[in-house]
């Protein structure tokens, strides 16, 4: 028997004339046809959910991924950038400062006496006061400035497309609000910071401006602290300018 | 019978099945390595347990993630329950979820949407 004579062609029209019946071998395939498209509708609701709870599954991923990275590159207690999510900050930096030509400034900050605060105070004050600090760079520092806490009580300013004067005058503003700083409970205590800075000219690599911005900030610090010191790279020498 | 206890590992989640109580839990995380694998013995306890008692049947599940083939697994489980039920079995389903996990609650939603068992949505 052929497949022609297999299906045959009885085509009957049901009494509402709806309903187009097909006999196989005899037998009605209509029930059967409207079974498998039943299990076919209900397969396709299942592999849809399937796929729209995948998908939300898929987010919650990319969330919990952007969260720790978040987390991977952000010191927690300031909110700043660790040195993990300092670096990509840098390479993105390097990238525009090569194309633009420009300038730019880093400055290097050591709070003065840290230790003394948290061994007078205890460990909780000296995270207040760190906290202060980096609420104070913040707030100071514009969007394209980037501010990092580089470890312990030392902080990182890179300022892109910056002057000399506007770096010293960056300066002046955080050494001023960290001395007018108030910590409750340790009101007396007098604060300051120590910052060494580098204005560079040229294209250079990031890692050796901070370099020399740390050179500086150890020579404020030999100096007696409280003060800014500038590389300068024609000597290879440092000059105090605050 | 007796019950279906599984330790959680970081892909699989906790399992106890009580079939004396019929509180059957499940928490965790889901993305074994093996997905049809690890569930096959718990869908087979399920149907064993719906067809040997005749109790009321509660699962509470809290499961923070789940891939595609767990889904799909607890659709199958889902799909037991709902037959049971529809059958007069008393049975109740309780998501339990992290309020801060928005996803979760969708994602229950979802789970929900063509059963007609009870199917109780917590924040915890």
């Amino acid at each position: 028997m052929s497949v022609q004579d297999d299906i045959l062609p009885l085509a009957e029209l049901d009494e509402h004339y709806t309903c187009l019946t097909v006999q196989y071998a005899g037998h009605p395939l209509l029930a059967e046809l409207a079974l498998l498209n039943q299990k076919y509708q209900r397969l396709e609701r299942r592999l849809n959910k399937i796929t729209r709870i995948g998908d939300l599954m898929q987010a919650q991923i990319m969330e919990l991924n952007s969260e720790l990275n978040l987390r991977a590159n952000t010191d927690p207690l300031t909110g700043l950038f660790n040195r993990s999510g300092l670096y990509p900050q840098m390479k993105q930096l390097a990238k525009q400062l090569a194309t633009e030509h420009q300038f730019f400034g880093v400055l290097l900050l050591d709070l003065d006496y840290f230790k003394e605060v948290n061994d007078e105070f205890g460990h909780l004050k000296g995270d207040q006061l760190l906290v202060a600090v980096g609420n104070i760079l913040q707030s100071i520092t514009s969007s394209q400035d980037v501010c990092a806490r580089w470890g312990g009580e030392e902080f990182l300013i890179l300022l892109p497309n910056c002057t000399e004067t506007s770096l010293i005058s960056m300066a002046d503003s955080v050494m001023r609000a960290i001395r007018s700083l108030q910590l409750p409970g340790a009101e007396k205590r007098s604060l300051t910071v120590s910052i060494g800075a580098y204005f560079c000219q040229q294209s250079e690599i990031i890692d050796d401006s901070i370099r020399k911005a740390d050179l500086a900030m150890y020579c404020a610090k030999a100096q007696g602290r409280d003060q800014l010191v500038i590389y300068t790279p024609a000597l290879g020498e440092t000059r105090v300018v605050l | 019978m007796e019950s279906l206890n599984q330790i959680a590992s970081t892909s699989s989640p906790a399992i106890h099945f009580d079939p004396i109580s019929g509180q059957l839990m499940m928490s965790g995380e889901s993305y074994p390595e093996n997905t049809f694998e690890f569930y096959a013995p718990v869908i087979g306890w399920l149907k064993e347990f719906i067809a040997e008692k005749d109790i009321a049947v509660t699962l509470t599940l809290e499961l923070a993630y789940l891939n595609t083939g767990s889904v799909k697994c607890l659709m199958d489980i889902f799909d037991i329950l709902e037959d049971a039920y529809s059958e007069g079995r008393i049975v109740t389903v309780i998501w339990r979820y992290h309020a801060k996990n928005p996803r979760a609650l969708e994602t229950a939603e979802e789970f929900s949407e063509d059963l007609t068992l009870p199917f109780h949505i917590e924040a915890i």
